[in-house]
């Protein structure tokens, strides 16, 4: 069911007298987010149902998820989106928290934060069931290390930019928590976690291109469960506190990788 | 040489630099709202796709396309939007202060 992102207020608000202009424009600033957040989400429902009909039997060939991977490369735009959503948004947020939290803003904001999480979240977990299908395309491709090569950019690529993604929903949680102190926390990314596990272990496993190649993939997983690890921390979910994600025991490098895996 | 005239129009603004800025502002968060309207469509698009029987990869490959057109050019009017936002901003501090510094 999609959110309604009807916003009226603007043009009752456009009027000379009116005193909460900000307020207004922050709003319509919070319902883009949420309009972001329903396409991912319903961008990641698609890939998801793809990637599920891969694992199935007689589903489409590994180039299939390829294919789909390749064309989801609009997440960089929607990153480079939200970097300038949120960037308005700060250059607002120091005059509107003189002000106070609109009663009618905090819930527009809750709803945006929490759909930009859970549609990272849920687009991270059908990105994984997709990447779990390329260490099979160069065994249905042995003509040579093409296909292998454009799998490792394609999954290097995506991995970057769901870690982008997901950082920018915290940005997003931070600062509507300056405007409502009361938002609640977001939800553990619980099954992203376990998915990844899962893609850690394909990829370990696979035999293709060169170990450096198959390396930087799983540096880039280790990178981000560490990331999702920090995440636990209740101060780094409500602040963003990076400095504290570097004390988190699990080591950023995939342990696999550190102790030297063979190809 | 005369600057060209033209006729039967009295071009008379009278907004005061206050009602600008608040105008200015509604400009920038109706634009936003457009912008969000388009979004959302390409997202209701989507899932509408996904609710009918016949779901390929072929066609979903098709919407990514789509997709990703919509958003380079929704991208490209946000940063716009961005620039017009940090000049409107400006807007707010008193105009004597430029004065009053030279």
């Amino acid at each position: 069911m999609m959110m309604k992102i009807r916003n009226d207020r603007p043009f009752a608000q456009a009027l000379p007298e009116d005193r909460d202009r900000l307020a207004s424009l922050q709003e319509s600033l919070a319902r883009c987010g949420m309009a972001c957040a329903n396409l991912l989400q319903a961008w990641a429902g698609g890939a998801d149902g793809a990637a599920r009909g891969d694992d199935g039997a007689g589903g489409q060939e590994p180039s299939g998820a390829l294919r789909l991977l390749n064309q989801s490369a609009w997440i960089g735009e929607l990153n480079l989106q939200l970097a300038v959503l949120t960037a308005m948004q700060s250059r607002i947020l120091p005059r509107l928290m003189d002000r106070g939290i609109d009663r009618e803003l905090a819930p527009i904001g809750e709803r945006a934060t929490y759909g930009l999480w859970v549609g990272g979240n849920r687009w991270g977990a059908a990105l994984c069931r997709l990447l779990r299908r390329l260490p099979d395309l160069p065994k249905a491709d042995p003509s040579g290390g093409g296909a292998g090569r454009s799998c490792l950019v394609a999954a290097m690529a995506a991995l970057q930019q769901l870690h982008e993604l997901l950082i920018h929903a915290l940005r997003w949680r931070a600062q509507w928590g300056l405007l409502d102190p009361r938002m609640p926390d977001l939800p553990r990314p619980t099954a992203l976690e376990r998915e990844l596990a899962q893609l850690e272990r394909a990829w370990l496993a696979a035999r293709f291109c060169g170990l450096d190649e198959r390396r930087a993939v799983l540096r880039q997983i280790g990178h981000l469960q560490h990331w999702l690890a920090g995440f636990r921390d209740r101060r780094v979910n409500r602040h963003l506190v990076v400095r504290k994600q570097t004390t988190h025991p699990r080591p950023w490098l995939n342990r696999m990788v550190r102790a030297g895996v063979s190809g | 040489m005369s600057l060209p005239n033209v006729p039967d129009i009295n071009p008379t603004i009278t907004l005061t630099r206050e009602e600008v800025y608040h105008l200015l502002l509604a400009s920038v968060a109706m634009e936003e709202l457009g912008l969000a309207n388009i979004m959302n469509a390409e997202g209701e698009k989507i899932q509408k796709f996904l609710s009918s029987d016949e779901v390929c990869l072929e066609a979903l490959v098709m919407i990514g396309r789509s997709v990703e057109r919509m958003m380079r050019t929704v991208m490209k009017s946000q940063l716009l939007l961005l620039c017009k936002l940090e000049d409107i901003l400006w807007l707010e501090e008193d105009p004597n202060d430029d004065e009053n510094s030279e």
